[in-house]
């Protein structure tokens, strides 16, 4: 007998910095995973990043710059402000 | 890398693969042809106009220097590829800062002038996008007069012309 495992639509957050790629996935029906990628946005919002929320396949654009965590978004990019230079 | 990749739409991919991945061109929020190219990060934003032609070049790229409030200015350098994609993403969706964040280098064509033809026949555009030449084989190019090029000049209405003669052109 196998068990079955229902996958979800993957929704993870990209938050790229001198770290390198930070990921946070969350499934949006776990309040804990949500709640912890939405601190990760707001951390990252909160030291000057920019959020994009892309399609999950390709970058076809699916919606302006977010200025606030969506749980329902598949893939959310953050980076940093461009400066001139 | 990968990330950056892996948001490429299909045409963008094609594209990128056909010059073997040196460069990314990208058709921004507002309807501009930008190319990034992957060969650095300051200077690397190439604007195109409808034809095709470079019109200029930006520098701009995620800050490498970041305020942190309690430790003033510090250097937090980012990777390449990061560099890339936040260029990639804010010419994407907000290509209004490209322009209005970036610091603007203008250029003018660089290709060789068209060769002499019969008087009377239309002189082209070398960079083949079809536009006709005046008299003075100017008028192709469009953008803010610059100081260094005293050829450059603004006409009536706005429009920037420069003159393309054979003796000021290595200038």
């Amino acid at each position: 007998m196998t068990d079955t495992v229902q996958r979800t639509e993957e929704h993870v957050l990209h938050i790229t910095d001198s770290t390198g790629d930070t990921r946070v996935m969350w499934d949006p029906r776990n309040t804990d995973e949500v709640a912890a990628a939405r601190a990760a946005f707001d951390s990252a919002k909160g030291r000057g990043m920019m959020g994009f929320a892309v399609d999950p396949h390709s970058g076809e654009r699916t919606g302006e710059q977010i200025r606030e965590f969506d749980e329902t978004a598949g893939k959310i990019i953050m980076v940093r402000q461009l400066a001139g230079g | 890398m990968d990330l950056l990749i892996s948001i490429l739409t299909p045409e963008e991919r094609d594209a990128f693969e056909a010059c073997n991945r040196r460069a990314i061109e990208v058709v921004g929020s507002e309807g501009g042809r930008f190319v990034i190219d992957l060969g650095g990060t300051q200077g690397n934003i190439r604007k195109l106009d409808e034809h095709g032609c470079q019109v200029g070049n930006a520098c701009i790229a995620p800050a490498a220097r970041i305020d942190r409030r309690w430790e003033g200015m510090v250097y937090s350098p980012l990777g390449y590829a990061d560099s890339w994609l936040g260029q990639y993403l804010t010419i994407k969706h907000q290509e209004r800062m490209v322009d209005e964040v970036g610091i603007w280098s203008r250029y003018r064509c660089r290709q060789e002038p068209p060769p002499a033809q019969d008087p009377g026949s239309p002189r082209r555009c070398p960079c083949g996008c079809g536009l006709v030449l005046d008299d003075n084989m100017a008028a192709y190019y469009i953008g803010p007069p610059l100081a260094a090029f005293d050829f450059i000049t603004l006409a009536e209405g706005g429009t920037v012309t420069m003159s393309l003669t054979t003796d000021r052109r290595e200038r």
